[in-house]
């Protein structure tokens, strides 16, 4: 960190509004959970799977790059370019791979499940969590790996609040992300999915491949987890991919079940509001009543309140029965 | 064009729905397929179309030739993509999807933009309430204009042959008439149909040739006219009375011929 950087975090910090960091660091937190619960309720809408392993696969995807973009040195190795654009390839190598990834994990896990109903297929993914991350876990062991990301711990000055430079990246590259969702099922592909996720048999009669539709949003699911779970590991969140990683979807979970768990906006709202809340009350609620770590739990709380009020969360489709 | 011959169909390893059934749809005919419910008609339909495995249906015996080729175990992507289109039962439309997101589904075995262009244009004309809707959420049609649709949908394949199935269930008569004139159009338009039906009188007043199905048997094939003036039919499937009772024993005699061939 530069010698004016960090006068200028000391100089400032008394013009430094509280709120505005508190909002940007929830926001930036808030992307996170967004991209890994938008992910979640691709594979969930379009397969019908509860996908217990979306953890693994975030963790799996950010060693992944760990691997390519330290391990292999891809592509600095070869060509001597501008780090950013560097690393750049090395993100989009080892989403390639985390795509294959889930394309392959469906195929062998939960190809088999068709059918099955939705308790079998989620234990089905829990039991894909504990081998994914058991291979995971022995390949990183005590040491995380570093993303090697170009930003490292460079941070912005607005001047009422500061910003780190992962941050504006993160935000740059989920609004890209959503933007790129929100085509893609405009597009013929995306509209056989959203066909799919209403009526199988119905979409099958029309010609769709719906294996090849599951592929697809196991693909998709895997790469946004992916890039979740490299937002995770980089500053100001804790640096490197930590076995643990997959913790971060856990704190996700309120996010896609505020959002109602089958709507991709809920899940991005779901996330942001999540990650806000639990930003403000670090920031705030540091009374010693509260205790520490007291925004650990706030996401949960707004869960509950939330499903209180609608119990099909804020987007989610509500389930009509007859009594 | 499509010949099933001799199909046998069992459901779960165990119930036997079709025993060998046999029928023929020409090119450019109207070809009815009537029958009571659970006479095997709806499972006839998947059967052509290849959706049997989702109800954990298998063919045992026979085959199902499409010009010529045999598509008895193909998938059923292959088989719209051959040309064989099904308006399911009961429409089954997507109702989260609007009218042109749902066209765009029907088409997507359809990689050629100007054919789509075409087929699509094809849909508009041929039902009017459509193209004023086309971004409306088809779930909130009335059930005419989501039958409409479902027709629309598959039209937008330009299908060899198309299956409906009961097109005209749940809709008032002068709806069913409406469908009845679009299907003879679509057949005039160069699609052979294949049209399963319970609404006899409608399904006959516009098919070149008629089967009759009673649990997983054909029982009666023959000329729609033939059939129209055939007593039983005219009994069992028009609700047609002679006028004078009639004793038990004579009714159905057609159960209890002994048919070697279909």
């Amino acid at each position: 960190m530069t010698a004016e950087v960090m006068s200028g975090v000391i100089l400032g910090q008394a013009e430094h509004s509280q709120l505005a960091g508190a909002v940007v660091s929830g926001l930036s937190l808030g992307t996170i959970y967004a991209l890994l619960a938008m992910g979640f309720v691709i594979i969930f809408k379009a397969t019908q799977v509860v996908n217990f392993a979306h953890g693994a696969l975030a963790t799996v995807g950010a060693f992944i790059t760990a691997g390519v973009a330290v391990e292999l040195n891809f592509p600095g190795r070869f060509l001597d370019v501008h780090p950013l654009f560097g690393w750049s390839i090395s993100v989009m190598t080892a989403l390639v791979l985390s795509a294959l990834m889930g394309i392959i994990l469906e195929r062998i896990f939960l190809r088999p499940m068709v059918g099955e109903d939705l308790f079998s297929v989620a234990i089905v993914t829990l039991g894909m969590n504990v081998i994914l991350m058991t291979i995971v876990t022995d390949y990183i062991g005590p040491d995380p790996r570093s993303m090697a990301d170009p930003w490292g711990d460079a941070v912005a000055d607005l001047g009422f609040v500061i910003i780190a430079h992962t941050e504006i990246a993160q935000f740059i590259v989920a609004v890209a992300l959503v933007l790129l969702v929100a085509a893609f099922f405009r597009s013929r592909t995306g509209i056989a999915m959203r066909a799919t996720a209403f009526d199988q048999e119905a979409a099958r009669a029309q010609g769709i491949k719906v294996g090849a539709i599951f592929a697809i949003a196991w693909a998709i699911g895997a790469v946004l987890a992916t890039v979740g779970g490299i937002f995770g590991s980089v500053y100001p969140r804790r640096v490197g991919v930590y076995s643990d990683t997959a913790l971060l979807v856990f704190r996700a979970f309120p996010a896609i079940i505020l959002g109602g768990l089958d709507s991709v906006v809920g899940a991005v709202i779901g996330g942001l509001s999540v990650g806000v809340a639990e930003a403000l009350a670090g920031s705030y609620l540091n009374h010693p009543w509260f205790g520490t770590g007291f925004s650990g739990i706030v996401p949960y709380l707004l869960m509950v309140g939330v499903l209180f009020i609608r119990p099909y969360g804020i987007f989610g489709t509500e389930e009509i029965r007859r009594v | 064009m499509l010949e099933v011959s001799n199909l046998e169909v069992v459901y779960n390893d165990v119930v036997l729905v079709l025993r060998g059934i046999s029928l023929e749809a020409r090119q450019g005919q109207i070809v009815a397929l009537l029958g009571a419910n659970g006479a095997g008609k709806t499972t006839t339909a998947r059967a052509i179309t290849g959706l049997l495995d989702v109800h954990e249906g298998d063919i045992t015996k026979g085959a199902i030739r499409f010009e010529g080729e045999d598509i008895t175990h193909t998938l059923p992507s292959d088989r719209v993509r051959k040309g064989i289109s099904q308006v399911m039962e009961g429409r089954r439309i997507f109702a989260e999807l609007t009218v042109d997101e749902n066209l765009a589904a029907g088409g997507y075995v359809n990689r050629d933009r100007s054919l789509m262009h075409t087929a699509h244009d094809r849909v508009m004309t041929l039902f009017p309430p459509l193209a004023g809707r086309r971004s409306q959420v088809a779930g909130y049609m009335s059930g005419g204009e989501q039958q409409m649709l479902a027709i629309g949908r598959a039209l937008m394949q330009t299908p060899k042959l198309m299956i409906l199935d009961e097109p005209s269930l749940g809709l008032a008569p002068l709806l069913v008439q409406r469908i009845a004139d679009i299907i003879v159009e679509i057949n005039r338009q160069g699609t052979a149909v294949l049209l399963i039906e319970q609404n006899a009188h409608m399904a006959l007043s516009i098919a070149n040739h008629g089967y009759v199905m009673e649990n997983g048997k054909m029982v009666m094939d023959g000329v729609a006219e033939k059939l129209q003036a055939d007593e039983d039919i005219q009994e069992f499937y028009l609700g047609l009375h002679a006028g004078q009772r009639k004793s038990f024993r004579e009714v159905k005699h057609y159960k209890r011929r002994k048919r070697w061939l279909s």
